[in-house]
């Protein structure tokens, strides 16, 4: 074992300069029905915001005075939450190498994470109720880095949820 | 019965059902306990009692229909053909787990009070992985448990031996333990000095109470001048006496606690690793193996320093115990001792080759940070109190503000993270100066930053994580950063040595 380090000691610069780079791997972006999913959840609270402050203006006096302003803020929240689900949409991505498995996220805040094979623990999908409604599913792939570590991509077709799985999983044990 | 009927999916026993249900019960009335009693309380309307057991009787009738759904759709399996346990389950949700027989740790069993009175067991199957409750199969029969966990403990180690030779390796090593390489005694009278010199903040702390009350006795003279000084005098004496008392009594307290932490201090360097022993009661006895450390944290301060004393504290991933990620604080250590240890877990000298350095922009991020609550004060004080001598706080601020600025300045050009072939080491502090070791090939992945308004100047926030924790270093140059964290990543797949 010493005697391969030893060559990675030697070559070090070279090394760096040749690896392969994350950053410019093709990343996949998840199904447009994500975007729908998370359209939805914002819209969900449109509503449950809008209805409250209807009830408000209706039954609390005082309120009136101050709901222009509170619905206009509320509004603005909301473009700007559908813009950001657009944006996050577009961001977001994912990648599978030969030995790893880059996940992007994020619109504001920009987060890659990259988890090589050999460190996973284990991986499980999951599909919760609007998932199943609009055929989606999401990947969670667990290592023993803490949370922090652990990726969870959301928003996949449920086939290729699937095969990603097997995948991951035939690396894990080191069969592939 | 054989272990083949593990090969098709499988239910848990029939009786599980009532596992499931009363657990579900149970979380309701929790949740809903005092909707009950509301409705007790609230005069026993006929309609109203009508109503409420309609719907108790809907609940029950829900949770048992949920319950049988759940007992159905609760299946696991052990799939040959990918090396793996698998477990589905949900009833709206629905989830499955995928674990290698490789990574399984542990199968354990374990019986609450209602699993005993069904007679049914809990079995847990453990990986490394953060998340150890997920797979976990409530009810299953004594019989059944017992192939299912010794089928996959077979299976287990089946593969790690067909996977990893190093094992096999370690475990060679082993019958030669008793040599003795070399040894470490923290005697007692270093334990003393290291008594005496730690929890200084709290000696501090009451320095400055006795500071504050002579103060506030001796302003109490001026308002009342009438009053006899020599009474003031004596109270002033009597709170010194008592400050002092106090004083000595927390540095007794302090070395107390040293020697019942760490009396008799003891380190065994030998083929199967560093035995570490300490502790006058609850005698703490571990033995740190390299493969184990995470990570690995050097504290010391200008006072040690000139003591030598230093001190180490090593984040390991166990595989006993129920995987819990132990960290082992090892104080009073001698320089030499240090390079020693170190030498031991890392088996080469740390040379660094690259270093890096944070952005500028956390200095000013850091010093705003800590002046703001300071500048808020400032500011609502001028505002409601007008009465306050602004020359004199306008003054005291600026000086305030300048000390933290400085303060912060020279805390910002300890923070250093520096490459070598194999580690990444961040150090940092004025006065605590702590280095964190890690081992690149031991990471679990590596996550990176940016915030949108970072993107222009093409700045990062990088994160280690490791088993034993993770490791933030924020603002650096990503032109600096990921090429270390591709090498990282290089270094990660290319091996073969186990992590732990």
């Amino acid at each position: 074992m010493d005697s391969i380090e030893q060559g990675i000691f030697n070559n070090e610069v070279l090394e760096i300069n040749a690896l392969p780079r994350h950053e410019e791997a093709e990343l996949n972006s998840f199904a447009p029905k994500y975007l729908l999913k998370r359209n939805i959840s914002t819209t969900i609270w449109l509503i449950i915001i809008t209805a409250g402050i209807f009830i408000a203006y209706n039954f609390a006096e005082i309120f009136r005075i101050f709901a222009p302003f509170i619905a206009g803020a509320f509004m603005l929240l909301f473009i700007w939450s559908y813009y950001s689900n657009y944006q996050w949409f577009r961001k977001s991505g994912y990648a599978v190498r030969e030995h790893d498995m880059i996940f992007k996220r994020g619109f504001l805040f920009e987060k890659t994470t990259v988890v090589p094979f050999n460190r996973v623990q284990h991986v499980s999908t999951n599909r919760g109720v609007m998932d199943k409604m609009l055929n989606l599913s999401s990947l969670n792939v667990f290592t023993a880095g803490g949370s922090g570590s652990d990726v969870a991509l959301p928003g996949l077709l449920p086939e290729t949820a699937n095969s990603l799985k097997e995948a991951l999983a035939a690396r894990m044990s080191g069969h592939v | 019965m054989s272990d083949s009927q593990f090969y098709a999916p499988q239910r848990q026993s029939v009786t599980g059902v009532l596992l499931i249900f009363a657990t579900a019960l149970y979380q309701i009335i929790r949740n809903f306990w005092a909707v009950g009693v509301y409705l007790l309380i609230m005069d026993p309307n006929p309609k109203i009692i009508f109503f409420s057991g309609m719907g108790l009787a809907v609940l029950l009738i829900g949770t048992l229909g949920y319950s049988i759904l759940y007992y159905l759709k609760f299946q696991f399996y052990v799939d040959k053909e990918k090396s793996s346990f698998i477990l589905e389950k949900g009833v709206f949700n629905s989830d499955v787990v995928n674990i290698p027989f490789s990574k399984i740790q542990q199968v354990n069993f374990r019986r609450n009070i209602l699993q005993r009175a069904i007679g049914v067991y809990s079995v847990v199957i453990d990986t490394a992985g953060s998340n150890d409750k997920e797979v976990e199969i409530k009810a299953l029969s004594k019989e059944k448990a017992d192939i299912l966990a010794g089928l996959l403990m077979d299976l287990s180690t089946q593969e790690k031996e067909e996977t990893t030779e190093s094992l096999s390796e370690d475990d060679l090593e082993r019958p030669k333990a008793s040599a003795t390489e070399w040894e470490y005694k923290l005697d007692v009278l270093t334990l003393l000095k290291l008594g005496l010199t730690s929890n200084y903040l709290r000696g501090l702390s009451i320095l400055l109470a006795f500071y504050f009350t002579v103060r506030s006795q001796l302003s109490y003279s001026e308002e009342f001048p009438v009053e006899v000084p020599y009474a003031v005098i004596t109270e002033i004496f009597s709170t010194i006496v008592l400050i002092l008392i106090l004083l000595v009594v927390g540095m007794i307290i302090t070395v107390v606690e040293t020697f019942i932490k760490y009396y008799d201090l003891h380190i065994l360097k030998n083929r199967a690793g560093l035995q570490v022993e300490m502790g006058l009661r609850n005698n703490t006895k571990v033995n740190l193996k390299s493969r184990r450390v995470q990570l690995l944290q050097e504290v010391t301060n200008p006072i040690h320093q000139r003591l030598n004393l230093y001190q180490l504290k090593v984040s390991l991933a166990s595989s006993r115990d129920d995987l819990i990620k132990d960290q082992i604080k090892i104080p009073g250590l001698s320089r030499e001792v240090v390079t020693k240890v170190k030498d031991y877990f890392y088996g080469r000298e740390f040379k660094e080759t690259n270093r890096i350095l944070p952005h500028q922009i956390l200095l000013w991020r850091m010093i705003s940070i800590s002046i703001f609550p300071l500048i808020a004060a400032v500011i609502v004080l001028f505002i409601f109190m007008p009465d306050v001598p602004r020359f004199q706080i306008g003054v005291g601020a600026g000086i305030l503000i300048t000390g933290i600025a400085v303060f912060q300045y020279f805390y910002f050009k300890t923070i250093c993270l520096s490459v070598s072939e194999d580690f990444l080491m961040k150090s940092s502090g004025i006065w605590n100066r702590k280095k964190h070791y890690l081992e690149m090939y031991k990471l679990q992945s590596v996550s990176v930053s940016q915030p949108v308004w970072h993107k222009k100047r093409g700045l990062v926030n990088i994160t280690f994580h490791s088993a034993g924790g993770d490791i933030s270093y924020p603002l650096v140059y990503e032109e600096e950063i990921l090429p270390v964290m591709n090498y990282i990543l290089f270094r990660i797949e290319s091996t073969s040595k186990p992590w732990m």
